[in-house]
């Protein structure tokens, strides 16, 4: 259990470096970060779902200008981990249920995480001055050592929140461990709710106003329905 | 007096280095810190002297921010001109000039490319594969955007340290804005895709709810104004929390 949860925080930490310290691979997109999660449970099929519901609400969150986005890679491993201990500690419980308190977790921690990213780059503004100031009086300065401080701030970050997020997770999974009939009800057209919800965010980036995609999107519809129908057949 | 150029091997270190670009973004300085960490070891192997290394610090120090992946042209350019620099050819005002210059068109370009279409186009296809055949996925998402990403990370380096000032031609020639659109209107028929994909792959049937529900769901959210589409996490919040009382409640699913 304990070498479980360290495993996800350095997944954890590790995915955060790649949204924007480091790298920038796309490790820290959430249907990554959600599938690395999963397999490090032996749960791949719960990190993939909450990784795809997760993926399509944040695709338009586009990293630019100053203001910090949710913590998505974070969010997404302490989701899944949530996700994986329901299934396993909550017999009754439906796994619709499971996933959509998953999201519900994932969601929380990014925008609690949105917060610590804005602590991290004060650090990297104080590492800044610091080395501005020792340039201008003449000094050399060294980025060479004032980058890797940064990295390694920007990765015990990610660990650090993801370990705080499991931990109080953690809490809540006991309390939610009961077998009332709420649990057992079928949660996944909520689910699927989001999914929609996530598949606007996609339509206003690809489709918006124009004329000329909207049928490139009707098109894709279309075809679709009518080949689904014709296997389903 | 020792050799006045970085090598090829002083590219590759640059372009390993450019993945550090934002390792200290800060508000101050923008990705300023990150690229005076990539371009330490063209100091080193050029500014000799305290002063001249120092101002090769101070020079690299000035706020710097455009697209981490484009940024690449930027980077392999200014270690040319350094080194023309060094040679006595040009000034230090021209290598500032040209960083400055290039910063923002390339900031739109990559920008649009990177961030506005081919990261949501790959994950777009990384949650079609991920419906159907789970952790491949994520591997799908990570070779449509990785494939782009390290070819432009690797070519911006050597082209901008091959043309040194020249390259602002052959950033004129970057079709990237044209791909941008092409991008545009796969993602547009992707989502059509992906729309009764997901509908249908709800119950593995074709259910009324989830055939009006879900396209109807998506292009009304689509549909809302920007300061909503900023606010999505809350939304969703919002969304779940209410899904999982009426659910419990009986009255929904």
């Amino acid at each position: 259990m304990l070498r479980e949860i360290l495993l996800l925080c350095l997944a954890g930490g590790v995915c955060a470096l790649d949204a924007t310290a480091a790298w920038q691979i796309m490790l820290s997109q959430p249907l990554v970060s959600g599938t690395i999660a999963g397999l490090l449970l032996g749960a791949p099929q719960a990190g993939v779902v909450i990784g795809l519901v997760l993926q399509l609400l944040w695709s338009g969150a586009i990293p630019v200008g100053a203001r910090p986005l949710p913590d998505a890679p974070v969010g997404s491993v302490s989701g899944v981990w949530f996700t994986v201990t329901l299934l396993r500690t909550s017999g009754s419980a439906s796994p619709s249920l499971c996933y959509l308190l998953g999201v519900i977790a994932a969601l929380c921690v990014a925008l609690l995480g949105r917060r610590t990213i804005m602590l991290e780059r004060e650090i990297s503004g104080w590492l800044f001055r610091r080395l501005v100031h020792r340039v201008s009086s003449g000094q050399v300065g060294c980025p060479e050592r004032t980058v890797p401080l940064a990295v390694i701030f920007a990765f015990a970050r990610g660990f650090l929140l993801c370990l705080l997020a499991i931990g109080v997770l953690a809490l809540a999974v006991s309390l939610l461990t009961d077998d009332s009939t709420l649990s057992i009800r079928d949660y996944s057209l909520t689910l699927l709710i989001l999914e929609a919800v996530g598949a606007g965010v996609l339509f206003s980036v690809f489709v918006g106003k124009s004329r000329g995609r909207v049928l490139a999107f009707a098109g894709g519809i279309a075809g679709t329905f009518l080949v689904v129908s014709l296997f389903h057949q | 007096m020792g050799e006045r150029n970085i090598g090829r091997l002083g590219v590759v270190r640059l372009v390993l280095r450019s993945f550090y670009l934002q390792a200290a973004w800060n508000y101050e300085g923008l990705q300023a810190l990150g690229f005076a960490y990539v371009m330490f070891p063209v100091a080193r192997k050029l500014a000799h002297g305290r002063t001249v290394a120092a101002e090769f610090a101070a020079r690299h120090l000035n706020l710097f921010n455009t697209n981490p992946v484009l940024a690449s042209y930027v980077i392999g350019a200014t270690a040319k001109l350094e080194e023309e620099y060094e040679e006595g050819r040009g000034g230090a005002a021209d290598i500032v000039t040209l960083k400055n210059s290039l910063s923002v068109p390339l900031a739109a370009i990559g920008d649009r490319f990177f961030w506005a279409n081919l990261r949501p186009l790959s994950g777009l296809l990384g949650v079609l594969v991920a419906g159907g055949a789970g952790a491949l996925g994520a591997i799908v998402l990570l070779i449509v955007y990785d494939v782009f990403h390290i070819y432009y990370r690797v070519k911006g380096v050597f082209s901008g340290y091959a043309l040194g000032a020249g390259i602002v031609g052959e950033i004129a020639k970057l079709r990237l804005m044209k791909l941008s659109e092409t991008v545009g209107w796969l993602g547009a028929a992707m989502l059509g895709i992906l729309l009764v994909v997901r509908a249908y792959a709800w119950k593995g049937e074709w259910r009324g709810e989830a055939l009006l529900l879900f396209p109807l769901v998506a292009v009304a959210s689509g549909l809302l104004p920007e300061f909503f589409q900023k606010r999505i996490t809350e939304i969703a919040i919002a969304v779940s929390v209410a899904g999982l009382l009426l659910t419990a409640a009986g009255v929904f699913g």
